[in-house]
C-alpha cells in the first residue's frame, strides 16, 4: 500500500496551507530557477531577432514553461511518493504527510503538464511545445526510473535539465540555432557539481530510499569528488563561449572566468579533502559546493544578459 | 452484451428495439456502422468510375473489403460472447478503415494533386520518412494494446508502457519535422496537429483511467462519465493514428533521403507529381 494512502499528519485546511502544499508539489523554487534560465534564453533570442526584449510572447513562454516544469515536478512527486516518505529531506511533502490527496495532486500534475504543452503550442509555437513535452517525458520516463537503477541517472537527467534556456530561445525564434547549444552546455555542465553535492549531503537519505546516486554506490566518494571537480573545470571554458560567439561582451568574459574559478575552487576543496561522504566533516565542503553552484548560475546568467553584445 | 443476436437485433433486421440501457449504445453503433458501410460502397463505386489512378481504384475496393470484414468481425464477437481477441481485431480494423478513408481524402485533395518540390535529406538517422512511419506504427500498436485492455485480454501495464513509448517517439518526430521542415506546410500542419492531439489523448487517457479503474471499478453499470471519457479516448486515438499516417505519407512523398553513392544499391526514385 502506498504511503500516500496512510496520512501521517492531520490534514491542514485553509488557503495558506493549500498554497504551501502547491508550492512544495510543483517545487516552486526549482521551477522559478527554470523559468529564469528560460528567460535568459528568450532574452538572447529576442536580442538576436531584434524584437522587443519584453513582449507578450515572452510572458506566454514563461507561463507555459513554468506550467510544464511545475507539472512535471508534481508528476514526479506523485510517482515517487513512497520513496519520498523514506527520506528526511522529502518527508514533509504533501503527498507523504497526507495533506493533499493523491487524486488532487494527480489532476494538478497532469493538468499542468499537458495544459502547459498545449498553452506553449497555442501561444508561442509548436516546436517549443514539442521540445517541452520531450523534456518532460525524458525526465519522467528516463531519469526518474533510472535513479533506482544506476548512477548514470545524473548524466541522463542532465539532458532535460539543460533544456529551459533552449525552450526560451525557441519560443521567441521558432528555431534552434548554434547559440542554444552554448546555453544548453552551460546548464548541462553546471548540474553535475550541483546534484552530486546534493547527493553527497543526503547520501544516507538516498541510501535508505535505495536511490543509486553516485555517493551511494561508490561509498568512498572518490568518483563523486572527481566528477564534481572535472565538470566544474569543464564549465569554465564552456561558460566563456557566449563571448566567443558574440552573445556577450568582455566584461561577461572576465566575470565568467572569475565565477568559474570560484566554482572550481570549492570543487577542488572537495577533491582534496580525502573524506568519505559518510564523514560529518565532508558535509560542510559539499554544502559549500552546493551554495557556490546556487550562487553561480543566477550571477552568470545575469551578467550574460547585462553585458549583452551590441 | 446488450444485443445478443446478429445480424438481427432482437430478431429483426429493421425494427428499432427499445433503446434502454446498453441497447441504446449497441443498436446505435450498428445503425451508424450500416450507414458508414453504405457510404464506403458509394466511395468504392464512385472511385471506380471517376478515378484515373489504378491504385486509387484498388484502394476504394480495399476500403469496401475492410468494412465488410469489419462487419463480420462485429458479428463474430457478438455470436461468440465477446472473446477479447475478436473484439480487439474489430476495434483495430475500425481504426484502420478510418485511416484508409482519410488517406483517400488526402490523395484526392487539391494539395496532393498540385506540383511540388521534393526535398533531399542528408545525414539523418533515421531518415524522416522512416521516423514518421515508425511513429505511425507505434500508434497502431498502442491502439491494439488499448483495445486488448478494454476487452479484458491484457492488463493495463502494456498499454501504459506503450503510452510512454508513443509519447517519446511522437515528440521526437514532431521536433524533427518542425526543426527541419517547419517551412513546409504539408509537413508542419500534421506535425503540429499530432502533438496537440497527443496531449489531449494523454489527458483523456488519464481521465479514462480515473473513471474506469481508480474510482469506477466497482460500479454495477459503467458511469456515464466512464463511457464518455473512454469513448473520447478511443476517438482521439483514432485521430492520432490518422494524423500520424498522413504525416508518414506526406514525408515519404516529399522527402528524398539521400543515400551516399557507395552505399546505394538502387537508382534514385523519380519525383512523383501525380
Amino acid at each position: 500500500m502506498s504511503s500516500a494512502s496512510q496520512p501521517l499528519a492531520i490534514p491542514r485546511v485553509g488557503i495558506a496551507s493549500l498554497v504551501r502544499d502547491y508550492s512544495v508539489l510543483i517545487k516552486a523554487r526549482v521551477t522559478t530557477l527554470i523559468v529564469m534560465t528560460a528567460w535568459a534564453g528568450a532574452y538572447f533570442a529576442a536580442a538576436k531577432s531584434g524584437v522587443a526584449l519584453l513582449s507578450w510572447t515572452l510572458l506566454h513562454a514563461l507561463i507555459g514553461i513554468g506550467l510544464v516544469s511545475g507539472g512535471t515536478a508534481a508528476v514526479n512527486e506523485v510517482v515517487e511518493r513512497d520513496v519520498d516518505a523514506l527520506m528526511r529531506r522529502t518527508a514533509q511533502r504533501p503527498l507523504v504527510t497526507g495533506s493533499m490527496s493523491l487524486l488532487h495532486a494527480s489532476v494538478v500534475a497532469f493538468g499542468m503538464t499537458i495544459g502547459g504543452v498545449l498553452y506553449l503550442g497555442i501561444t508561442t509555437n509548436w516546436l517549443t511545445a514539442a521540445l517541452a513535452a520531450l523534456t518532460s517525458f525524458t525526465y519522467l520516463l528516463i531519469y526518474t526510473p533510472m535513479k533506482r537503477v544506476h548512477p548514470i541517472c545524473t548524466f541522463l537527467g542532465a539532458f532535460p535539465g539543460a533544456m529551459p534556456p533552449v525552450l526560451g530561445w525557441t519560443a521567441i525564434r521558432g528555431r534552434l540555432d548554434a547559440e542554444t547549444l552554448v546555453l544548453f552546455a552551460i546548464l548541462f555542465f553546471w548540474q553535475f557539481p550541483h546534484f552530486h553535492s546534493i547527493a553527497w549531503l543526503y547520501r544516507e537519505d538516498y541510501e535508505n530510499a535505495r536511490i543509486r546516486m553516485l555517493p551511494v554506490v561508490e561509498s568512498d566518494g572518490r568518483s563523486t569528488a572527481l566528477a564534481i571537480v572535472m565538470y566544474a573545470l569543464a564549465l569554465v571554458p564552456v561558460s566563456l563561449a557566449p563571448t566567443l560567439m558574440h552573445m556577450s561582451g568582455w566584461t561577461y568574459f572576465a566575470g565568467a572566468l572569475l565565477l568559474g574559478a570560484g566554482m572550481f575552487w570549492f570543487s577542488l576543496r572537495m577533491w582534496t579533502m580525502k573524506l568519505t561522504p559518510s564523514a560529518v566533516a565532508s558535509k560542510a565542503r559539499a554544502r559549500h559546493v552546493l551554495q557556490a553552484s546556487v550562487i553561480y548560475l543566477p550571477l552568470l546568467f545575469a551578467l550574460m544578459m547585462l553585458n549583452r553584445a551590441a | 452484451m446488450s444485443v445478443p443476436d446478429w445480424p438481427t437485433s432482437f430478431g429483426s433486421l429493421y425494427k428499432i428495439p427499445p433503446m434502454v440501457g446498453g441497447v441504446q449504445y449497441e443498436h446505435t453503433h450498428r445503425m451508424i456502422a450500416e450507414f458508414i458501410g453504405l457510404l464506403i460502397i458509394v466511395i468504392a463505386i464512385w472511385t471506380q468510375r471517376v478515378e484515373q489512378r489504378r491504385w486509387m481504384r484498388v484502394l476504394g475496393w480495399l476500403a469496401l473489403a475492410a468494412v465488410v470484414g469489419q462487419g463480420i468481425l462485429g458479428g463474430l464477437t457478438v455470436l461468440n460472447f465477446l472473446p477479447w481477441s475478436i473484439s480487439t481485431a474489430h476495434a483495430t480494423l475500425g481504426q484502420m478503415i478510418f485511416c484508409i478513408v482519410v488517406a483517400m481524402a488526402l490523395f484526392t485533395s487539391r494539395g496532393w494533386l498540385q506540383d511540388y518540390d521534393r526535398i533531399t535529406e542528408h545525414d539523418l538517422f533515421p531518415g524522416t520518412p522512416a521516423l514518421t512511419a515508425l511513429a505511425a506504427a507505434c500508434v497502431w500498436v498502442q491502439l491494439i494494446l488499448g483495445a486488448a485492455f478494454r476487452h479484458y485480454g491484457m492488463k493495463l501495464l502494456p498499454h501504459l508502457i506503450g503510452a510512454c513509448v508513443v509519447a517519446v517517439v511522437l515528440c521526437w518526430t514532431v521536433v524533427r519535422v518542425l526543426t527541419r521542415y517547419g517551412g513546409v506546410e504539408h509537413l508542419r500542419k500534421p506535425a503540429q496537429a499530432m502533438l496537440a492531439l497527443l496531449m489531449v489523448q494523454l489527458g483523456l487517457g488519464f481521465a479514462a483511467y480515473l473513471t474506469r479503474l481508480a474510482y469506477g471499478h466497482n460500479a454495477v453499470q459503467p458511469w456515464q462519465i466512464t463511457v464518455v471519457s473512454t469513448v473520447a479516448h478511443v476517438s482521439c486515438g483514432a485521430l492520432v493514428l490518422a494524423v500520424s499516417v498522413v504525416l508518414a505519407i506526406q514525408s515519404r512523398r516529399m522527402i528524398n533521403v539521400h543515400v551516399p553513392a557507395t552505399a546505394a544499391h538502387t537508382a534514385p526514385r523519380k519525383a512523383v507529381t501525380a
